[in-house]
């Protein structure tokens, strides 16, 4: 009985033996702190100081930049931390998809780990979902205003009822192999298919990411006009379809707005 | 070229089987018919959103490649990227991208250009789109 107990208690000791093995080799045989020559942060101050080099670094100019940093702090959300500066994150993520940059490269440069990188990154990206649901929308929803471009008398007034097109393209993307196939599109790259929607101005309206390349583009814009139809930029209708005679229906019809497809 | 949308309420297509994007109008004489003038007059609006692809593609490159990112963190990366664009766009600052469409109506950044529309058929056309289509198309060739 007695030899008992002392086997339980030698298997308890090297138990705590092993945790504690674990625990110095998880906490205190850590690799060196980095000692960078120049920290991320200067690296993208620097940047921001040449308009050039920031145009080739974050894909837009230092005004730009400083603006959108502060439109992100005061109503997005972005904060900087104990580690890391607001600046510094957001010329990251815009470097990681400017250029774009991988993540060891982030790492390399930055002189930060790749799991300070990752924060970082979605700490942005977070914030630029919240931006993209307030930018991503038509100016008027009522479509009231008719852009100059459809003056121009080679489209007046065949098209003055005109608010913007809309097409699909594909963007390339890496899959896990389980999702190969679905992803594979007609040139035989893996792809998501993303439909958007734009007005006269350049600026998207609508945009629906997430469908995989193989999916017809029919398909996608079905669901952009039912499943998100509360946030598609229909063209306002309702009034058109009154059951009247053709004739009128086409003129009712000539003062709804209409997209241009693809 | 044929169209991957079909006319809908609301929505115009171009006229399918027909000659379509303008580049093959570049070199080609003068449109012929209600069709192809439709179908030209279309694509030169159009463009509007080859060309916000194109100034898209061109800035962020990563949408050449997304990287091996979880699937929804590659929509959002796309998402913020047309997000940025947009931001850029409203934000009244010159930018070298935007400035060089400003400048020529007709200019389309290569990235764009790979677009092949899917040959597929489409169904649940819309006649009223169709007859407007056609009274436009007929009101494009008509004037002088």
């Amino acid at each position: 009985m007695a030899e008992l107990e002392d086997a339980e208690d030698d298997d308890a000791f090297i138990y705590g033996m092993y945790q504690y093995a674990l625990h110095i080799d998880k906490h205190l045989n850590r690799a060196e702190y980095r000692q960078p020559a120049m920290t991320g942060l200067e690296w993208v101050q620097r940047k921001l100081g040449d308009s050039k080099a920031c145009f080739s670094m974050f894909r837009m100019s230092p005004p730009m930049f400083h603006r959108l940093h502060d439109l992100l702090v005061q109503s997005y959300g972005l904060k900087s931390s104990a580690k890391s500066t607001s600046v510094e994150a957001l010329g990251m993520f815009l470097w990681m998809i400017g250029a774009p940059q991988s993540f060891r490269q982030a790492e390399d440069r930055f002189e930060r780990s790749l799991g300070t990188v990752s924060n970082m990154l979605n700490k942005v990206l977070k914030c630029m979902v919240k931006l993209a649901a307030d930018i991503i929308k038509p100016v008027d929803p009522q479509f009231r205003t008719m852009h100059p471009r459809l003056r121009n008398p080679r489209f007046y007034p065949y098209f003055k009822d005109c608010i913007g097109g809309i097409d699909g393209t594909h963007v390339p993307c890496v899959v896990p192999n389980d999702k190969f196939v679905q992803h594979l599109c007609r040139k035989g790259m893996t792809t998501q298919n993303v439909m958007a929607v734009c007005d006269f101005d350049m600026r998207f309206t609508f945009v629906l990411a997430g469908w995989p390349g193989s999916v017809h583009d029919m398909r996608v814009f079905n669901d952009g006009t039912t499943t998100y139809s509360h946030v598609f930029p229909h063209p306002p209708a309702g009034t058109h379809l009154s059951d009247s005679t053709f004739g009128s229906l086409l003129f009712n019809y000539m003062n709804v707005n209409f997209f241009l497809l693809m | 070229m044929d169209s991957g949308y079909p006319n809908r309420l609301g929505y115009l297509a171009p006229y399918k089987g027909t000659k379509y994007h303008l580049q093959e109008y570049r070199d080609a004489p003068e449109p012929q018919g209600k069709e192809e003038t439709f179908n030209y007059a279309h694509s030169c609006l159009r463009n509007v959103i080859e060309r916000s692809f194109g100034v898209l593609k061109m800035r962020w490159r990563i949408l050449h490649q997304i990287p091996s990112y979880a699937p929804h963190k590659q929509s959002q990366i796309i998402v913020a990227c047309c997000a940025l664009h947009n931001f850029i766009r409203i934000s009244g600052i010159g930018d070298r991208h935007f400035a060089r469409c400003d400048r020529d109506d007709n200019y389309v950044p290569r990235e764009a250009s790979e677009n092949q529309p899917d040959p597929e058929e489409v169904e649940d056309e819309s006649d009223l789109m169709n007859e407007f289509r056609d009274s436009i198309a007929y009101a494009l060739l008509n004037r002088s």
